[in-house]
């Protein structure tokens, strides 16, 4: 749809409502033009017939009373009653000429001429025969009626003619008396009709032509003439050069047909419309261009106020609102509307603030959100810079916050991020909430000449504030954080690289045991190291890329010298990263929750390689490794099960280990688990035994059979006093808890044969073999399954 | 011819037969519309001469009230007419008939000389300025004449009768003839009747024209008294 301004709107329809109403004045005033026009023309002919027919009425009647005075002259009747031809024509041009006759005749009572005469008495004496000849088939009803009135036309002349019967007082003679109907007749009757008058008079004899008598018809066109009822609208609109004319009979007999025509000029008819038709014109003309004026100015008074509404809305748009609205209009709607439009302004700039301020912060805690922080410390770096200083910034992750949410609860969860928040907010600064339990405190973000980068020791203090319990609803909530400072702009020069950095610090701070620590340069290679490792982890895990490979280190049962237990290591030989050691990699894996994963990993081609054995006929336990997660993890039994089943494998074809450090955590919640392990008929053992302090109260609680003595404390057992005193007292120990042992890390005959001395279990070290693949494990064995290792020392 | 005529007709033919000539007869002379006409001059010829009227037996056409007085008088041929002026207003009484043209011009009393008819025939009489006033004397030659009176009742007595001549084959009839100045346009018109002198009582019906004055008093315009020829 095409678009038009309000303007032009309202120029079009003022103009187009002040045409038509024109249009239809002018067209009424044509029609009514036209009709009154017709009606005039109608009336004036008809009026004019009217008039016409009583003057020639009239006119008759004056011709029959002269003719009558004529006759009733008694020296008439002498003269007549002489019947003396002379005489009688004497007299008939004397009183011929009393009257004014044109014609004058007598006959006797039986038809016969007795005398007859003219105007000009001889010159037309043709006429008279003629006349006499024609108006004898009168005489015997004059004789009758006493008179006769007729038309008679005569040698292109018409005339009025009276027969009289004479009498004295009896009939004695009938008198002829003509009056010729003369263009000057014609011109009286114009004079008192107002209208053109012409006669025609045509007789019925083939021979005859018709006659016209007339004013000046001869002057009017015949083409021209238009029948009254003839007469079309266009004719007076278009000022045709016309004469309208109405026929009449005035006179018909046998031998004589008078018709009368009367002609009006339409011109003369027009010209009294013409005064009305012009003023009229000019009128509509005048109006419509005051309409235009008016319209002009109008409307655009009109459109202005909406004009300027419109950029007031745009720069409303454009974020303006301060402006201020004063739209001048004398219409109540404009005023209204420029008031909805100051509203409208306050409104917006209001909610716009919220929702600013919602954007801004972070509705949970109200710090600064991430977005908006990093907007403040871009600035802040910016203008460090410029004043060649620097900031620190703190990145403070709430560790374990997961579990809090876990173990109390999101309400809880929540109420610890508030209070930390606000504490953090007390320490002044910046402070922004980065992601779940992470904050970002800048200290001196408002740098100025004095103020110096964070040292360690308000650090520490900060970080005690922070661990405060936090209590909520009575509930006393222990809280860690891990803190992680990067110096703004020397190490990060932006606020996403700040936000980076202060992500990989506290990802490393967190390792740390006093979980703070400053950003170091290479802390972001082994950031983007264990970024990388997680990655292909878990894509070797979930898409079987055949990096992963299961080793085997041999027990050897120091008693009987034989080999029966392996412990199952993982191998992870990655094609970029190369060789990655599963200290490396199963942390992280714990840390990224795939632990379980790989635990799954290890079970399934754990039982797979077991059935291998059992199918090669080498008896064999493989020991599997497992984290305080696998522990508690309640899918795992059922499915170690359910695979050892399919295998066709018994439970003690598996052991497991747990790292002590692993079951000193939550001791109480290890021993609940691991006793269903037990149940199902696995043997157990506490790996690593020595360095994870373990109570000597929940030992023997513990439901293993074996415990594995750390390697530290065995490599050096051949040299060390110390070494070999732990190793002693551990299986002490072990012997008084009725326990297994095994002693790691055997790397030479002389430790073997102490351990033997000592009592130990098993030996596993590089001393008897390496972790090896299973084919190499199986050709090991066979190849070993003799060996005397303890004659060899 | 009406019927109760041609009744009365075979009647008299009746009666003739069987019976003598009555001694007197009675005739009602009426118009198409059975309206007893007045002034209705029978005449028959005489089988005996009739005298001359001697020079002092002059009839009066007298003048009163602007009319003649007898309107239609009766007079034998070269018998004298006196026209006395009984108004007190002129007459100019003139007449262009052929029997007797003559004209005394704005007399008063009785300052006119009797006039002398002696040519038989219909004299219309008129007065130059009272166009209304026509008069008419039948100017008969040996001739019996009587006139109806108002109630168009002509009395024809034996005296009468007994000079008549009477039709060579019907003995009873006798030859006469009518006149009255409506009986043509030109008023002299008289009509040949027989008289039947078997019948006690005759009527004879007139087809009479329309008296000129009585156009005139009917007609309300001047142009109306003539029949327009379209």
């Amino acid at each position: 749809m095409k678009v038009h301004s309000l303007n032009q709107g309202i120029f079009r329809l003022v103009i187009g409502l002040v045409l038509l109403t024109s249009l239809s004045i002018l067209i009424n005033v044509w029609v009514a033009t036209y009709q009154q026009a017709q009606n005039k023309l109608s009336k004036d002919i008809e009026l004019a017939q009217n008039v016409l027919g009583e003057v020639l009425q009239t006119q008759e009647e004056l011709l029959i009373t002269s003719a009558s005075v004529l006759t009733e002259d008694f020296g008439f009747k002498q003269a007549v009653a002489t019947k003396d031809s002379a005489t009688i024509t004497s007299a008939l041009i004397n009183h011929g000429n009393r009257i004014s006759a044109d014609l004058m005749a007598i006959f006797s009572l039986s038809g016969n001429t007795i005398a007859s005469t003219s105007k000009n008495e001889l010159g037309e004496s043709g006429n008279i025969n003629q006349a006499i000849s024609l108006a004898e088939t009168y005489i015997a009803t004059s004789l009758e009626e006493g008179g006769v009135s007729t038309f008679l036309a005569i040698n292109n002349k018409v005339y009025k003619v009276i027969l009289l019967r004479i009498d004295a007082p009896s009939p004695l003679a009938i008198a002829l008396i003509g009056f010729e109907l003369t263009p000057t007749f014609v011109q009286r009757l114009e004079d008192t009709t107002q209208i053109q008058v012409s006669l025609e008079a045509t007789g019925k004899r083939s021979s005859d032509s018709s006659i016209i008598v007339n004013n000046d018809l001869v002057n009017i066109k015949k083409d021209n003439l238009l029948r009254v009822d003839e007469l079309a609208w266009h004719h007076i609109a278009l000022s045709t050069n016309a004469s309208v004319t109405q026929n009449f009979t005035l006179y018909n007999n046998d031998e004589l047909a008078i018709e009368v025509i009367l002609t009006q000029d339409l011109r003369k008819l027009i010209a009294e419309f013409a005064a009305l038709k012009f003023n009229i014109s000019v009128i509509v003309f005048a109006s419509v261009l005051i309409a235009i004026v008016v319209a002009g100015l109008y409307s655009r008074k009109l459109a202005r106020p909406i004009t300027e509404l419109a950029k007031v809305a745009q720069r409303i748009s454009a974020g303006d609102y301060l402006q201020e609205i004063d739209v001048k209009s004398k219409s109540k709607e404009f005023v209204h509307l420029s008031m909805a439009f100051n509203n409208m302004q306050q409104n917006i700039s209001e909610r716009e603030k919220q929702i600013t301020h919602q954007v801004q912060h972070d509705p949970l805690t109200q710090l600064y959100t991430r977005y908006h922080a990093s907007d403040k410390i871009n600035q802040a770096i910016e203008n460090a810079a410029e004043k060649g200083r620097g900031f620190h910034g703190v990145g403070i992750n709430v560790l374990g916050f997961r579990d809090i949410n876990d173990v109390f609860g999101y309400q809880y969860g929540d109420a610890c991020l508030v209070e930390i928040a606000r504490r953090i907010q007390q320490f002044g600064g910046l402070s922004a909430r980065l992601s779940g339990g992470e904050f970002l405190w800048i200290p001196n973000i408002n740098i100025d000449d004095e103020s110096q980068p964070i040292g360690d020791f308000s650090l520490i203090q900060n970080k005690a504030l922070l661990e405060q319990n936090v209590t909520h609803e009575g509930v006393s909530i222990p809280v860690k954080v891990a803190l992680g400072t990067v110096h703004c702009p020397s190490q990060a020069n932006s606020a996403e690289q700040l936000l980076k950095l202060t992500n990989i610090v506290l990802d490393e701070a967190k390792l740390q045991p006093l979980h703070m620590l400053h950003y170091q340069e290479e802390f972001e290679q082994k950031y983007i190291r264990r970024v990388l490792i997680i990655t292909k982890l878990r894509k070797a895990l979930t898409e079987g890329t055949n990096d992963l490979f299961l080793y085997y280190q041999p027990k050897l049962h120091i008693e009987s010298e034989q080999v029966n237990a392996v412990e199952a290591l993982i191998r992870w030989i990655e094609p970029d990263l190369g060789f990655v050691p599963p200290d490396e990699f199963i942390g992280l894996a714990e840390n990224a929750g795939l632990i379980s994963q790989v635990t799954d990993w290890v079970v399934k081609r754990a039982i797979n390689d077991a059935k291998v054995l059992a199918e090669q006929g080498v008896k064999m336990c493989i020991a599997i490794n497992l984290s305080a997660k696998d522990i508690v993890n309640p899918y795992l039994l059922d499915q170690v099960a359910q695979l050892l089943r399919e295998a066709k494998l018994p439970a003690n074809a598996l052991s497991f280990e747990i790292t002590e450090s692993d079951l000193v955590e939550d001791p109480e919640k290890a021993i609940e688990h691991l006793k269903n392990f037990k149940q199902q008929g696995y043997e157990l053992a506490i790996d690593d035994f020595g360095t994870g302090y373990s109570s000597l109260a929940y030992l023997k609680s513990f439901p293993v059979d074996t415990l594995k003595i750390d390697k530290s404390f065995v490599l050096a057992l051949a040299s060390n006093q110390d070494d070999r005193d732990i190793v002693e007292t551990i299986m002490q120990l072990a012997k008084k808890f009725k326990l297994h042992t095994v002693a790691e890390g055997v790397e030479d005959p002389e430790s073997l044969q102490i351990l033997a001395e000592l009592g130990c279990t098993w030996a596993q070290g590089f001393y008897m073999c390496r972790p090896i693949p299973l084919p190499d494990l199986i050709e090991w064995c066979k190849a070993n399954q003799h060996k005397k290792w303890l004659s060899l020392a | 011819m009406p019927k109760c005529v041609f009744n009365q007709l075979v009647c008299a033919f009746l009666l003739t037969m069987f019976s003598l000539p009555l001694l007197a007869a009675s005739i009602t002379v009426v118009d198409s519309d059975n309206k007893p006409v007045e002034g209705v001059v029978l005449g028959f010829s005489s089988a005996t001469s009739i005298p001359a009227k001697a020079s002092s037996d002059i009839a009066i056409m007298d003048q009163v009230a602007s009319q003649f007085l007898p309107r239609i008088l009766a007079v034998s041929k070269g018998q004298w007419v006196d026209f006395p002026n009984s108004d007190n207003i002129r007459h100019h009484v003139y007449s262009f008939s052929a029997a007797k043209p003559f004209e005394i011009k704005m007399f008063t009393g009785s300052e006119a000389e009797p006039i002398q008819f002696n040519k038989p025939g219909i004299v219309v009489l008129g007065c130059n300025i009272h166009d209304s006033m026509i008069g008419y004397i039948y100017v008969s030659d040996q001739e019996t004449t009587k006139m109806s009176d108002s109630s168009g009742y002509i009395h024809l007595s034996a005296s009468d009768l007994a000079s008549a001549v009477y039709d060579k084959t019907n003995k009873n009839l006798v030859n006469a003839s009518l006149w009255h100045p409506l009986l043509s346009s030109t008023n002299t018109k008289r009509i040949d009747v027989q008289v039947d002198t078997s019948l006690s009582e005759q009527i004879i019906t007139l087809d009479m024209r329309q008296s000129q004055l009585e156009v005139q008093q009917k007609s309300n315009g001047f142009s109306s008294k003539f029949k327009k020829a379209n």
